[in-house]
């Protein structure tokens, strides 16, 4: 039926140059089913024409089965899943839930690798036996681990640029929502930080070797399963077999554009072959505040009240006189906060058969927060399931997945009104209602929380279908297609009985808001490997295709008849007919293009080279300037394997280098390159108002990506029989041509700032990390992992020939009184700089004294002003440290996981207006009463602490039951995980864990959800 | 078959989608210079050049620099409110740096109309049937850009010129002199003056008119002799006249229709810049009429009916307060005393003062260390219903009292600083509507000085962003004054070019002083 002319004319039939818009999405899934369709014509093809190659069809010649036992060398127990494959054919099984395992080979002299994760492979010779039982070594460092590193994977003992992997065995545990924290404090190079305490709706920050960039993204590219720009939310932790994280330039290279700021490569389980397994885990939690802020009680805000009345200090009368007494007791802290009860529940199932495995998972997250009202609720299902075809030399690979997740977050500012609130004040009303003053930001904390719904539901969903073809055992060619789609639905009511309703008059407010995002993903990758004597030769070319759109929609109304119907029925209020109502739709898109290449040779295991180079276009960037090349090269060298090192117990000692290049696409708005018209608001035009149009921007044609330089040269050992081993690197990593907004000359610009590219910026660093198994012994086993990073940055430039820049100040502290920024990035010095006056006392009436000196024109003129600010902190740490060590004792293991962050400061903001009597008669922290201050709140040093932290963040106790008696349980293990347990640091504020991203980084602020310990109990049964 | 034959069908695949089209759709933005086809779409390229001009009422801009630095109103530090990194303290003391964002903010006002009109005027300019409607529009803009023009005269001074759109790439201009600014100015108002729609009616409301032009032509020649050295009465009084002799605008009868919620039957406003609480919610865009909240308590919502409290700033400045005749009419657009709700409940204080009965004083503590309750409160427009956190009265630029004011004074500064018999009748029109009742109170040639004019103005005009140029006219705009007890420099006279205009065009030269 067809033939290769016709297979060639459709290519230009595909061709979709006029793909265009609109229908995209449509498009993409034609796409998607043609380019599986057309994998299948050729294949069909291939086979039809009779085709009958060596190659493809092995001649079958005296069969032999063998069988055996394979067990853990430490523990003798079975070992699941251990993958078996004969050398020479490349087929292969897995062993079953006992260990055991059957396998057909092609003769009695045919060759088996055994493999598994965390375990050392062996290599067997059949050597005519027909049982062979096998115990594997477990490895910290398994040499011959498969590691994920882009367009392909290698041998941990041939990686030649700086990349992590984790595998399950390294994860940390009780993790039950976002996937990143299985890696928190797990590698050196990678803060993982939660910014916001424990709230639910709210994840973590991510950043790799510190901030890359000024102005544009800092977040890492995430690959999952190969499709990048991916989001580990819509991932169930447990879904997880491995993150790999690509440190540097020379291995972030290949994703061009977007490698920056490092590349994490997630992969998830897939199905093993063989009977069908069950897995189901189960646990429970709950939270308890990691600290409280300590405020006046009710009965020591009526003895001050009375003491101060009595004062011969008129200001203190004043004082008193305004504190008003309203009879009760209350505790807003624990009128907030409840004693929350979350659950998650995991269950997977997967098996096969000869050619087909599949995996299918369910979790379920119900979680509380512990302010009242916050909370979040999580479905996510997903398949994976692989057909091999052909004699396995094909094979399809299908990923379906569904996450359903339910926001209810809640408005920091009830944390800010619970400390300044009169704590004699009632919560309620007699009849109920929350009880109000009115007064200016002045909202009962309660009433926030309670009376307020904020729903937002986000559906993710994901399609990847994928074929690989080993043409030659040499030559192999994919194909990966994806969709992504993300819909949310938010909405937003405030009751006409809530105070800010009350206050304006109006009887309700709703919002609705909606955006579908859609990700369309086109890859091919075409490798060719060689092993031919001692040259090892692998060579991949690929292209890669990436297309985004967004599309969002809002509208809102006032005045309701009811407060039955919330934001359902936003048509019932009268703001739209009285013309206030607010409605807007928005749709943006933006595309990538990439083709990729990487070569790699390696001698005798000895000597390893490895280049790379992706040239790719972004269409958000401006007309003249959309195509860029990104390098990169990097090599390594195995002493170990030389002759000369065989006299020594080493493992491994290998020295690499490498350089690449990457870019920063940066700006999320995709069309500001352009000259665009917008809406300028209306004018009165003959009786009516008409709208303006004008230009709404700057347009820039040579805008371009940040580009970053980056060096590595690192180390790798593994001493003592692999039980002891390590890393080191030292990185210097260039960002040019920072994307940042210019003042230009206006006239003759519209508009007084355009997105230029100018500038540089350097971060370099080091890093250790050590991992060691100090006891190996059948009963007892410990394992220590520890890890340790400095890193530094500073601002090279921010000018060129055209534009200076010399610094700038930014953030707010916040209004009362303080309305000054907080940092100021600058020329010459590092990102994150706080920037405030200098305290430099007391008066005796508690007055600021503050250093009057301005140090730029050396001058102090007798007045406090903006010159006399100077930095006074910066709030990114130095030094990064994580720790972690597993005891394991017969059934019984413990974990212990300890992080780090040193030489940062930060902003206790709370203590700006908290801890400062003049505050009264809004509540104010105990320490208030110190009365060493009494001014009014002003921003400087005083303010600035320093953040230093060790913190427990994860002990967990585990015990292994012992269920080899009952025939229907594989293995079953119960454990107790306690997370962000205990904090050593002289920061007084309550948690010194704060946002050390960005610009503004180490600002505690007022509005905040409280940090809390978190307490779990789970188990895990296999069946 | 065999190797070549399957390593050409994989290239096939692999190259397949090997689309290297970068043309995404701009979906949410129009973008390009084609897009001015129609009627509505020329005359919408139009609009930007008014709504930057609704940004002359921010406290935070033009309006601020024109009256919070003179010696009517100012803005104290309240409590732990309004200290604002300083900026009220020194715009009230004259101590302001190059550095203001306020007066960064007033410079970009005026450029970006400045480009607003140019750009318009550019692409009018290419249309192929240039119709009679876009010509009169094209003329329009070009006033208007006089208009920004003479703001930055007023403020800056010695600013760029720049009249065209078509500028090469990284143009940067260099300041022009004062006087090449007011050769500009003059040039294009007096063609303006002929050319303009002379009709007075809802098709010319809140646009640029023939009245308007002559209005700032007596305005430009009015303070001629600041800007240039070199004085200009007798234009400035044929400017009035055109104005006064059209017969088209007359005093309204009551001084408050002026400044209504719906102030567009007024028969006295020339110019206005309309705005609108529904029709034209501009959140976010150049400009919203906001002064009830910048001078209005934080519950005075419950005496006007208005949905959001206000942000108890400004107040009057207690000498000026006391210096209105207490049968003024005009003192009260400020109000004092106990405040009620509409519904006759006593309002209470809820900041430093919590609890106490909210009482506007007329005296302030200090400019560092007021009250919440401290001062006069503006009223002058009428605040009644305000929602959507602006105002719906449309902001008075030119007022036919301001004209007959400004003849009295050309005529009284051409006869040496006396006064004649038609100064005083004129400045008399005004007064007497101010005091109905009190025949007693109007001017004679003996208590018509040109201090009593400034004082007739300054009652008159409050508010209405005069001030600052009026006091520099008369060069009392840097004499001591409540809580500025120390003369400040005449360099105060004009305000710096914005440290971060020079940062952006190193071309700009400093103002002389700073």
């Amino acid at each position: 039926m067809f033939n290769l002319k016709q297979n060639l004319s459709m290519k230009k039939l595909l061709f979709f140059k006029n793909a265009r818009g609109s229908n995209n999405l449509k498009k993409a899934l034609i796409i998607i089913k043609l380019s599986i369709l057309l994998l299948s014509i050729n294949l069909i093809y291939i086979t039809a024409t009779g085709y009958t190659h060596s190659d493809l069809l092995t001649e079958v010649k005296q069969e032999v089965e063998i069988k055996g036992t394979v067990t853990d060398a430490n523990t003798g127990e079975p070992l699941p899943g251990v993958n078996i494959l004969e050398k020479a054919t490349q087929s292969g099984t897995s062993t079953d839930q006992d260990g055991n395992y059957t396998i057909t080979v092609s003769g009695p002299d045919a060759v088996l690798i055994f493999s598994s994760v965390g375990y050392l492979s062996e290599e067997v010779d059949v050597a005519g036996r027909t049982t062979i039982n096998l115990t594997l070594v477990e490895s910290i460092e398994a040499l011959d681990e498969i590691v994920v590193i882009g367009y392909g994977s290698v041998k941990k003992r041939e990686l030649t640029g700086s990349v992590a992997s984790m595998k399950e065995d390294d994860f940390n545990q009780g993790v039950f929502s976002d996937p990143v924290q299985l890696i928190q404090g797990k590698v050196a190079g990678l803060s993982v930080v939660r910014p916001n305490g424990g709230d639910p709706n709210s994840g973590f920050e991510i950043l790799l070797r510190g901030s890359s960039s000024v102005k544009g993204s800092l977040q890492p590219l995430i690959v999952v399963d190969g499709i990048p720009g991916g989001s580990l939310e819509a991932i169930a932790p447990e879904d997880i077999e491995s993150i790999d994280i690509l440190k540097d330039g020379s291995a972030a290279a290949i994703y061009g554009t977007r490698g920056t700021n490092g590349v994490l490569l997630v992969t998830t389980k897939k199905g093993q072959r063989g009977k069908m397994q069950v897995e189901f885990s189960s646990r429970f939690f709950t939270e308890r505040l990691l600290n409280k802020i300590e405020v006046l009680s009710a009965d020591v805000y009526r003895s001050v009240k009375e003491e101060w009345d009595q004062s011969d200090n008129i200001s203190k009368v004043n004082k008193a006189a305004s504190m008003e007494d309203y009879g009760y007791n209350t505790d807003w802290f624990d009128e907030i906060t409840r004693e929350p009860f979350s659950h998650n529940q995991h269950l997977s199932l997967s098996g096969g058969s000869e050619n087909t495995s599949y995996r299918l998972s369910f979790d379920y997250l119900s979680q509380e927060g512990i302010l009242l009202n916050s909370s979040r609720k999580d479905y996510k299902v997903s398949l994976n399931m692989q057909q091999l075809a052909l004699n396995d030399r094909l094979m399809f690979n299908t990923q379906l997945g569904m996450t359903n997740s339910n926001y209810h977050p809640v408005d920091y500012n009830a944390v800010r009104q619970c400390i300044k609130r009169n704590p004699t004040q009632p919560v309620y009303n007699p009849d109920g209602s929350v009880f109000e003053v009115p007064g200016w930001q002045n909202d009962n904390p309660v009433g926030i929380l309670t009376e307020r719904s904020d729903d937002k539901k986000i559906t993710r969903y994901f399609v990847n279908l994928g074929a690989d073809l080993n043409i030659t055992e040499a030559l192999k060619v994919g194909v990966l297609t994806g969709l992504h789609i993300i819909d949310s639905l938010g909405g937003y009511y405030q009751p006409s009985y809530s105070f800010p309703q009350e206050t304006a008059g109006t009887y309700g407010r709703a919002e609705r808001e909606m955006y579908a995002k859609s990700v369309t993903t086109f890859e091919s990758v075409i490798e060719w490997k060689k092993q031919l004597s001692h040259h090892n030769i692998n060579i991949i070319g690929g292209y890669s295709y990436q297309d985004f759109i967004y599309e969002g929609f809002e509208a809102s109304n006032t005045n309701f008849v009811t407060d039955e119907v919330k934001y359902n029925y936003l048509g019932l209020g009268t703001y739209l007919t009285e013309g206030s109502a607010t409605m807007d739709s928005d749709k943006k898109q933006s595309r990538l293009i990439a083709f990729f290449a990487r070569g790699a040779y390696n001698f005798r295991g000895r000597y390893f080279i490895s280049a790379s180079v992706r040239r790719e276009g972004s269409s958000k960037f401006g007309a003249n300037n959309k195509w860029g090349t990104f390098p990169a090269v990097s090599a390594a060298w195995d002493i170990s394997n030389e002759d000369f090192m065989s006299a020594f117990d080493i493992q491994m000692l290998k020295l690499r280098a490498g350089y690449g290049v990457t870019g920063n696409e940066g700006l999320d708005d995709p069309y500001v390159p352009l000259i665009r018209y917008g809406y300028e608001g209306r004018f009165y035009y003959e009786g009516n108002y008409i709208q303006g149009f004008g230009p709404i921007s700057n347009p820039n044609p040579d805008l371009k990506w940040e580009t970053k330089h980056e060096y590595n040269i690192g180390l790798d050992w593994l001493i003592l029989n692999s039980r002891l081993g390590g890393t080191v690197d030292y990185y210097i990593r260039d960002t040019k041509d920072l994307l940042e907004l210019y003042d230009v000359p206006k006239p003759p610009n519209l508009h007084d700032q355009t997105w230029q590219n100018v500038g540089s910026l350097r971060n370099s660093g080091i890093e250790f990390s050590i991992n060691a198994e100090p006891v190996v012994r059948e009963k007892f086993n410990w394992r220590f992992d520890f890890n340790i990073d400095y890193r530094k940055n500073k601002l090279l430039s921010l000018s060129n020939d055209y534009f200076t820049l010399e610094g700038r100040n930014l953030g707010d502290i916040g209004p009362p009184g303080v309305e000054a920024w907080t940092h100021r990035y600058e020329v010459g010095k590092p990102l994150g700089n706080i920037h405030g006056y200098v305290f430099e006392g007391l008066d005796s009436t508690g007055g600021w004294i503050f250093r009057d000196y301005d140090p730029v024109n050396d001058t102090s003129d007798g007045r406090i002003n903006v010159a006399d600010r100077d930095v006074v902190g910066n709030g990114i740490p130095d030094l990064y440290m994580g720790l972690s060590t597993t005891l394991r004792y017969g059934n019984l293991d413990l974990t212990i996981m300890c992080r780090g962050m040193f030489g940062q400061q930060i902003i206790n903001a709370k203590r700006i207006w908290y801890d400062n009597p003049s505050f009264l008669p809004d509540n104010v922290m105990k320490t208030a009463l110190d009365e060493d201050v009494w001014d009014e709140p002003d921003f400087s040093s005083y303010y600035v602490e320093d953040a230093d932290f060790v913190k427990v963040d994860n002990i967990t106790i585990g015990y292994k039951l012992p269920v080899k008696n009952i025939g229907w349980i594989t293995a079953a293990r119960i454990y107790l995980t306690g997370t962000n347990l205990f904090v050593i640091t002289g920061y007084t504020g309550v948690d010194p864990e704060v946002s050390i991203r960005g610009l503004e980084p180490g600002n505690d602020n007022r509005f905040d959800y409280p940090s809390t310990r978190n307490f779990m109990v789970g188990f895990n049964v296999k069946f | 078959m065999t190797m070549k034959k399957l390593l050409f069908i994989s290239i096939i695949l692999a190259g397949l989608f090997s689309c290297t089209d970068l043309d995404v759709e701009v979906y949410h933005d129009i973008v390009g210079e084609t897009y001015f086809k129609t009627e509505r779409q020329v005359l919408s390229a139009a609009g930007p050049a008014y709504t930057s001009l609704k940004g002359i009422v921010k406290p935070e801009g033009v309006w601020g620099l024109n009256v919070l630095t003179t010696d009517i109103m100012l803005i104290p530090t309240r409590g732990s409110h309004w200290y604002n990194a300083g900026i009220y303290q020194r715009f009230h003391k004259h101590e302001w740096t190059t550095e203001e964002g306020d007066i960064n903010a007033a410079w970009n006002f005026i450029y970006t109309g400045v480009s607003n009109c140019n750009r318009p005027i550019y692409i009018y300019l290419q249309v192929e049937e240039i119709t009679p409607a876009l010509i009169s529009v094209m003329n329009e803009l070009k006033a208007l850009r006089s208009f920004y023009y003479f703001v930055a005269l007023d403020l800056f001074g010695n600013v760029p010129l720049v009249d065209r759109y078509d500028v090469p790439e990284e143009y940067a201009p260099v300041n022009s002199s004062r006087q090449e600014v007011f050769n500009f100015v003059e040039e294009e108002i007096s063609e303006g003056t002929s050319v303009l729609n002379n009709s007075v009616d809802m098709t010319t409301y809140g646009r640029f008119h023939r009245y308007a032009a002559f209005t700032l032509l007596a305005k430009l020649y009015l303070n001629a002799e600041v800007f240039t050295g070199q004085a200009m009465w007798d234009e400035c009084i044929e400017a009035c006249d055109s104005v006064i002799n059209s017969g088209k605008f007359s005093l309204a009868d009551d001084y408050f229709e002026n400044f209504l919620a719906e102030n567009e039957g007024s028969p006295e406003n020339i110019f206005v810049v309309p705005y609108d609480d529904v029709e034209a919610v501009d959140w976010g865009g150049p400009g919203m009429f906001q002064l009830h909240l910048w001078t209005l308590h934080f519950t005075s919502n419950l005496t006007y009916d208005m949905t959001e409290g206000g942000w108890n700033g400004m107040c009057a400045m207690p000498s000026f307060y006391k210096s209105y005749d207490t049968t003024d009419i005009r003192r009260n657009a400020w109000i004092t005393g106990l405040q009620f709700s509409s519904s006759g409940d006593t309002l209470y204080c809820n900041q430093e003062k919590r609890g106490e009965p909210l009482i506007f004083t007329v005296d302030i503590t200090s400019l560092e260390g007021s009250f919440e309750d401290e001062g006069a409160r503006w009223v002058k427009y009428d605040y009644t219903g305000a929602r959507n956190m602006q105002l719906k009265n449309d902001f008075v630029v030119f007022r036919y009292a301001d004209v007959l004011l400004m003849k009295a004074e050309a005529l009284m500064r051409k006869n040496g600083g006396s006064a004649t018999q038609e100064a005083v009748d004129l400045v008399n029109q005004v007064r007497a509507r101010a005091f109905p009742d009190f025949p007693d109170k109007l001017h004679t040639i003996s208590t018509l000085t040109l201090d009593a004019l400034l004082a007739e103005r300054a009652w008159e005009l409050s508010g209405e962003g005069w001030r600052r140029n009026d006091l520099v006219r008369f060069d009392k705009y840097n004499d001591p004054c409540d809580f500025r007890p120390i003369a400040a420099d005449d360099h105060y006279n004009l305000f710096p070019i914005p440290q971060d205009q020079r940062n952006a065009n190193p071309n700009l030269t400093q103002n002389p002083g700073y």
